[in-house]
C-alpha cells in the first residue's frame, strides 16, 4: 500500500488555545480511515490545516509525496483533495446541479474572457461536465430529478449527499467527510455508509471520515485515530481502539459515553 | 504661532467631544448588536430637532426668567431623551430584530433604508418650524441642505479663558467648556454602566462571545434591545447639549461626518467609552489642524483614509478576540440576493420583451421629443446598474461607494474630449474616437476599481460596507477638489469615425445596442465556469475555496469587469449629457445604484435592467407625477417630489426585509459552530468578536464646518488682522 497522506507533528494554536498538538497522521491509498474524539477535540481544526483553510502553526503535512503545508485551499484542492463540511455549506442559492459543476471546477477550463465568446471547445466541455455532474447526483443517490432545484431548498440529508457529490465531482484522491451522519436517524446513517463505502469502491477513492457515532465508525473503518483535546491519544484497529481505556476515558469526561458504548 | 496651535487645539477639543458625544453610543450599541446602525446618526439629527423646537416654541422672543429656563431645559433635555430612546428602540425593531441571525449586512442595508425615511422626517419636521434657514452643513453627501433654526442663547457667551485672566490664549467660551463637560461625564458614565451594572455586562458578554452569552443565561435579545435604548438616551444627551451649545444646530444627519465617529470608535478600542472619547478629542484636534494648515477641504479625506487604513490593517476585526483563524479571507456575509423564480426560469421571455420595448420605445416617443433623452438617460443608469451588479450580485462584494467609479469614467472623457481641457492640445489632436475614449474610461475605470476592490475585498462584510463608503466619499472629494467643484462642461457629443453622433435617437440606438451586449454579456458569463466560480464565492468564499476557486483571481476580474462598466457608463453619460460634476460621485448615485441592483433580486442581468427600470419609473415619472397632482393641497414650500427619500428609502428597506428569509440561514455556515441553543442567533463565533461598533452616522461633519468656520473667523478676526499670523 501507498501512503496518500502523511501529517508531521502537525501542531495548531489559537493564541492561547492549541486545537491540535503534534499530531502524526497517515493514511493509505484506498483506506477508509476515521477520526474521532469528543467535541472540541480538534477535529475539524485538523481537516482545516490539510485543506488549507488553516496554516499549521507546526509541522508540515505531505500528500501525495509533496509538501501541502500552507498552500492556498484552492491549491490543494487541485491536488486532489476534496472536503465536506460539519455544517453543511453548499452553495445555498445555486441549483443541485450548478454546486456540482462547482465541484468540477478544477477539472474545467473556460476562462472568463471564454465565458464571453464561447468557444466550441468550451461549448463542449461545458456539455460534458454537465453530463458528468448528472452522474455524480445519480451516483449519490440524489438522481436527476432534484438538479434544477436550489440547494437551500432540499431536505436535509439531501444536502449531505449533494455535499458529497460536490466533493466528489472534483474527482479527488482523498475525501475528507466531516461527520457525515450528524442529526440523521439510524436508517439514513446506514444508506449513508453504503454509499461511503460505495465510493471507496467504486470510485477508488480514498476516505478519512470525522464521526461521532461509534456504530458507523467502527462498521466502516479499517482503522481508526482517537484525538482528545488536540493530541492523539490513540490509533488502531476499531475493535481495539474501543476497549483502550484512555479513549474511554476521553469520551466519559466529556459527557459523550452514551453513544461511544 | 503658538497662540494658533493652542487656538486650534481649543476649538478642536470642543468639536472633539461633539464627535465623542455620538462615538460612545455608537460604541455600546456596536458591541451589543455587532453590526453598524447606519440610522444612528439620524436619532441624533432627530433629537436635536426635538430640543430645538420645544425650546424655540417656550422660549423665543421671550424674556425668560432664570427659572423659565431652567424648567423649560428640562423639559426639552428629557423629552429629548424619552425621545431619542423611543426611536432608537424602534430602529432597533425595525432594521436589526428581523434580521438576527442573518446576514450581518442586512441590517447595515436595512438601516441605511430608515436612514433615508427618517431623513426625510427631519426635512419635513424642520420644515413646519416657524422660520428656518439653511446650514452650511451638509451630511449625507449629495442630499440637499437641511433647513435648521436656531434656539434662544440659553448659555451665557462668556470666554472662559478671558475670566481666568489668560489672554494670550485665543477665545474658549463656556459653551465650549459644556460640551467637552458633559462628553467627559458621558464617557465616565458609560465606563461605569459597562463595568459595574448587569446590563452592561450582558452587553460585554454579548459583545464578546452571543452565543457563551446565551449558554450562561444572558437575554441576548434584551441586551440588544437595551444597548440600543442606551444609545438613544446618549443621542439624547448629546443632541440637547449640542443644540442648547452651539444655538443653530443643523436637523439632519450624516453617513459621512458619522464616518467621523466611527473612526473615532474605532481607533479608541470597540466598546470602550473613554477609549471612544480619547480618540474623539484626537480627531478633532487633528481635524482643526489640517483644517486650518490645509484646508477644510482634505480633513475628511484624511479622516476617511484613515479609517480604511485602521479596517485594512485589521480586516476581520479589532480586537484581539476578532483574530482567531488565520483563514485566507474571512468576511463572506453577503447581501443575499434572491433570483426571483420569474428570473430565474424565465429570463429569456423576459428578455425578449425588454428588447421589443427597447426598440419600439423611439416609435412610441416620437410626439414627445423630450422622452428620448430622458430613456438616454435610463439606459446609461442600466449600463451603471449591470456594473453594480457583477460586483454586488454576482460576487458578493458590497460596494456603497460606486458611484465614485463613474464619475472616474465620466471625467476621463471630459478630460478627453472637453473644449476647455488645453492640456491635451500637444498630443491629442482634435476630438478622439469615441471608441477610444470608451475604452480609456472603462479601463482606467477597472484599474481604479481593482486597487479599490482588493485595498477591501478581504475585510468583513460591516468593515467593507463602511470602507466602500468611505473610499467613495474620498472619491468624490478628490475629485472635487482636483477638478473643480462647477464641474466640466461642454462636452462634445461622442463622435465615431469623425461623425459625431448628435441625435438623441442615433445616441439612443448605440446606448440600446451597449445595453444589449452587456445583458447578453452577462447572461453568458452567469452560466458558465466562471459564472458559477463567483457565485460560489458569493454564497460561501470559504467554500468555493475548498472547492479549488482562486478567489482572489476571480474577485479581481469581478471588480476589473464590474469597475469597468461603470466607467464606461460615466464615459457615456459624460459625451451624451455634455456635462460632468463631482456629484457623479455623491452618495445617492452609489445607493441608488445599489437599490436597482438590489430591487431586482440582484444577481442576474435581466434583475438588475428590472431594477434600474422600477426605481426610475418610480424616482422620475410616478413621484412627479403624483407630485404635480397634489401639490396645491400641500402648504407652501413643500413639495411632494421631495418625498423621494422616504418613498426611496422605505423602498430600500422594504425589499431587504422581503429577502429576510433568504438572509437568514446564510451565516449558519460556519465550519466551528459550537451547538446553537435555540437557533435564535448563528454567528460565527471564531470570525469576529467584536466590536462591531455601532456605526452611526452622525452629525460629526457639522464638527468640521464647525471647525472651519470658526478657525477661520477667530484667526480673521484675532490673527490676520494683528499680522502676527502665519
Ligand atoms: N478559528 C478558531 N479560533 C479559535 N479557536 C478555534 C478556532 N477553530 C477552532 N478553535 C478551537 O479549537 C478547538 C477544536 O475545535 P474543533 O476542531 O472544531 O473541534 P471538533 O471538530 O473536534 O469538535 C475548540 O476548542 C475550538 O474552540
Ligand atoms: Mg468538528
Amino acid at each position: 500500500m501507498t501512503l496518500l497522506l502523511k501529517a508531521d507533528r502537525v501542531t495548531k494554536k489559537f493564541g492561547g488555545l492549541t486545537a491540535v498538538n503534534r499530531v502524526d497522521f497517515e493514511i493509505e491509498k484506498g483506506m477508509i480511515a476515521g477520526l474521532i474524539g469528543p467535541n472540541g477535540a480538534g477535529k475539524t481544526t485538523f481537516f482545516n490545516n490539510i485543506t488549507g483553510l488553516y496554516t499549521p502553526t507546526e509541522g508540515q503535512i505531505y500528500f501525495d509525496g509533496q509538501v501541502i503545508t500552507g498552500l492556498k485551499p484552492h491549491l490543494i484542492q487541485k491536488r486532489g483533495i476534496s472536503r465536506t463540511f460539519q455544517n453543511i455549506r453548499l452553495f445555498g442559492q445555486l441549483s443541485a446541479l450548478e454546486n456540482v459543476l462547482v465541484g468540477e471546477h478544477v477539472r474545467l477550463h473556460g476562462s472568463i474572457l471564454e465565458a464571453f465568446f464561447r468557444p466550441p471547445r468550451v461549448m463542449a466541455e461545458e456539455k460534458m461536465a454537465r453530463e458528468r455532474a448528472l452522474d455524480v447526483l445519480d451516483f449519490v443517490g440524489l438522481g436527476r430529478k432534484i438538479a434544477d432545484q436550489a440547494a437551500r431548498n432540499l431536505p436535509y440529508g439531501s444536502q449531505r449527499r449533494l455535499e458529497i457529490a460536490r466533493a466528489l465531482a472534483s474527482d479527488p484522491k482523498l475525501l475528507l467527510l466531516d461527520e457525515p451522519t450528524a442529526g440523521m436517524n439510524p436508517q439514513e446513517k446506514r444508506e449513508l455508509t453504503d454509499l461511503v463505502r460505495h465510493v471507496r469502491d467504486n470510485m477508488g477513492v480514498t476516505v478519512l471520515l470525522i464521526e461521532h457515532d461509534m456504530k458507523v465508525v467502527m462498521g466502516i473503518s479499517d482503522r481508526v485515530t482517537v484525538l482528545d483535546h488536540g493530541e492523539k491519544i490513540a490509533e488502531g484497529l476499531p475493535q481495539v481502539v474501543q476497549k483502550n481505556p484512555q479513549v474511554i476515558e476521553a469520551y466519559l469526561g466529556t459527557g459523550a459515553a452514551a453513544e461511544g458504548a | 504661532m503658538n497662540d494658533i496651535v493652542a487656538t486650534l487645539g481649543l476649538i478642536g477639543l470642543s468639536n472633539g467631544s461633539v464627535i465623542a458625544l455620538n462615538a460612545i453610543a455608537l460604541t455600546l450599541i456596536y458591541a451589543a448588536a455587532r453590526t453598524l446602525n447606519l440610522a444612528h446618526g439620524d436619532v441624533f439629527a432627530l433629537c436635536s430637532v426635538m430640543t430645538m423646537t420645544i425650546l424655540r416654541a417656550a422660549l423665543w422672543d421671550v424674556v425668560a426668567t432664570p427659572l423659565d429656563l431652567v424648567v423649560w431645559c428640562a423639559i426639552a433635555g428629557l423629552a429629548t431623551v424619552v425621545f431619542g430612546m423611543l426611536l432608537s428602540a424602534l430602529i432597533e425593531a425595525l432594521g436589526f430584530r428581523p434580521f438576527r441571525g442573518g446576514s450581518r449586512l442586512a441590517p447595515i442595508i436595512a438601516t441605511l433604508g430608515l436612514s433615508f425615511a427618517l431623513y426625510q422626517v427631519s426635512l419635513i419636521w424642520a420644515h413646519a418650524l416657524p422660520t428656518y434657514s439653511t446650514g452650511d452643513h451638509r451630511s449625507v453627501p449629495g442630499l440637499p441642505e437641511v433647513p435648521i433654526v436656531g434656539v434662544p442663547a440659553i448659555l451665557p457667551a462668556i470666554d472662559v479663558l478671558h475670566a481666568l485672566g489668560i489672554n494670550s490664549v485665543g477665545s474658549f467660551q463656556l459653551r465650549d467648556l459644556v460640551l467637552i463637560g458633559v462628553a467627559v461625564l458621558v464617557a465616565l458614565a458609560a465606563q461605569v454602566m459597562l463595568k459595574r451594572t448587569r446590563i452592561g455586562r450582558a452587553i460585554r458578554a454579548c459583545a464578546q462571545d452571543p452565543i457563551a452569552a446565551q449558554m450562561v443565561g444572558v437575554n441576548h435579545n434584551g441586551t440588544i434591545r437595551a444597548a440600543f435604548a442606551i444609545g438613544g438616551l446618549l443621542a439624547g444627551i448629546g443632541a440637547f447639549t449640542f443644540t442648547v451649545a452651539k444655538e443653530m444646530p443643523v436637523g439632519s444627519h450624516g453617513a459621512e461626518s458619522g464616518l467621523m465617529a466611527f473612526t473615532a470608535a474605532i481607533l479608541g478600542g470597540i466598546g470602550n467609552p473613554i477609549g471612544a472619547l480619547l480618540a474623539s478629542l484626537l480627531l478633532g484636534v487633528f481635524s482643526a489642524m489640517t483644517t486650518y494648515f490645509l484646508d477644510a477641504h482634505w480633513t475628511p479625506v484624511f479622516i476617511y483614509l484613515l479609517l480604511v487604513g485602521l479596517l485594512m490593517w485589521r480586516p476581520t476585526g479589532l480586537t484581539a478576540e476578532d483574530r482567531g483563524g488565520d483563514l485566507n479571507s474571512i468576511s463572506n456575509e453577503i447581501v443575499v440576493l434572491d433570483r426571483r423564480s420569474l428570473l430565474r426560469r424565465q429570463p429569456k421571455l423576459l428578455l425578449l420583451v425588454l428588447l421589443v420595448a427597447l426598440i419600439a420605445f423611439p416609435a412610441l416617443a416620437e410626439a414627445e421629443p423630450y422622452r428620448l433623452p430622458v430613456a438616454n438617460s435610463f439606459l446609461i443608469w442600466i449600463i451603471l446598474t449591470l456594473g453594480l451588479t457583477i460586483v454586488v450580485g454576482m460576487s458578493g462584494v458590497l460596494d456603497i461607494g460606486f458611484a465614485a467609479n463613474f464619475a472616474l469614467g465620466g471625467y476621463v472623457s471630459a478630460y478627453l474630449t472637453a473644449p476647455a481641457m488645453a492640456w491635451r492640445a500637444g498630443f491629442l489632436p482634435g476630438i478622439p474616437d469615441a471608441v477610444f475614449v470608451m475604452a480609456l474610461a472603462a479601463l482606467i475605470t477597472g484599474v481604479v476599481g481593482v486597487i479599490r476592490g482588493l485595498a477591501t475585498s478581504r475585510m468583513r462584510a460591516d468593515y467593507l460596507a463602511i470602507s466602500t463608503l468611505a473610499l467613495g466619499l474620498v472619491g468624490h472629494d478628490l475629485i472635487k477638489y482636483l477638478s473643480g467643484v462647477g464641474g466640466i462642461s461642454a462636452i462634445p457629443a461622442p463622435r465615431v469615425l469623425g461623425q459625431p453622433i448628435a441625435s438623441p435617437l442615433a445616441q439612443y440606438a448605440i446606448l440600446g445596442v451597449i445595453v444589449t451586449v452587456i445583458v447578453l454579456a452577462a447572461i453568458r458569463l452567469q452560466n458558465s465556469r466562471a459564472g458559477r466560480a463567483l457565485a460560489a464565492i458569493r454564497e460561501d468564499e470559504h467554500a468555493a475555496a475548498a472547492f479549488g476557486v482562486n478567489i482572489v483571481t476571480y474577485k479581481t476580474a469581478a471588480f476589473f469587469i464590474g469597475s469597468a462598466i461603470a466607467g464606461l457608463a460615466g464615459g457615456l453619460y459624460a459625451s451624451v449629457t455634455s456635462y460632468v460634476d463631482p456629484e457623479l460621485a455623491g452618495f445617492h448615485i452609489s445607493v441608488m445604484a445599489l437599490a436597482m441592483a438590489c430591487i431586482g433580486g440582484a444577481g442576474s442581468a435581466a434583475g438588475a435592467v428590472i431594477g434600474a427600470l422600477a426605481i426610475l419609473l418610480i424616482d422620475r415619472v410616478a413621484i412627479p407625477t403624483v407630485g404635480r397632482l397634489v401639490e396645491n393641497s400641500l402648504y407652501a414650500g413643500f413639495s411632494i417630489r421631495e418625498l423621494n427619500y422616504l418613498v426611496f428609502g422605505m423602498a430600500l428597506y422594504l425589499s431587504l426585509l422581503s429577502w429576510r428569509r433568504q438572509a437568514s440561514g446564510v451565516e449558519g455556515k460556519a465550519d466551528h459552530e459550537p451547538w446553537d441553543p435555540d437557533q435564535m442567533l448563528t454567528v460565527r463565533w471564531w470570525t469576529g468578536l467584536p466590536g462591531r461598533l455601532a456605526g452611526a452616522f452622525n452629525h460629526l461633519g457639522l464638527s468640521l464646518a464647525h471647525a472651519g468656520h470658526r478657525t477661520r473667523a477667530f484667526l480673521d478676526r484675532n490673527v490676520f488682522d494683528e499680522g502676527d499670523g502665519a
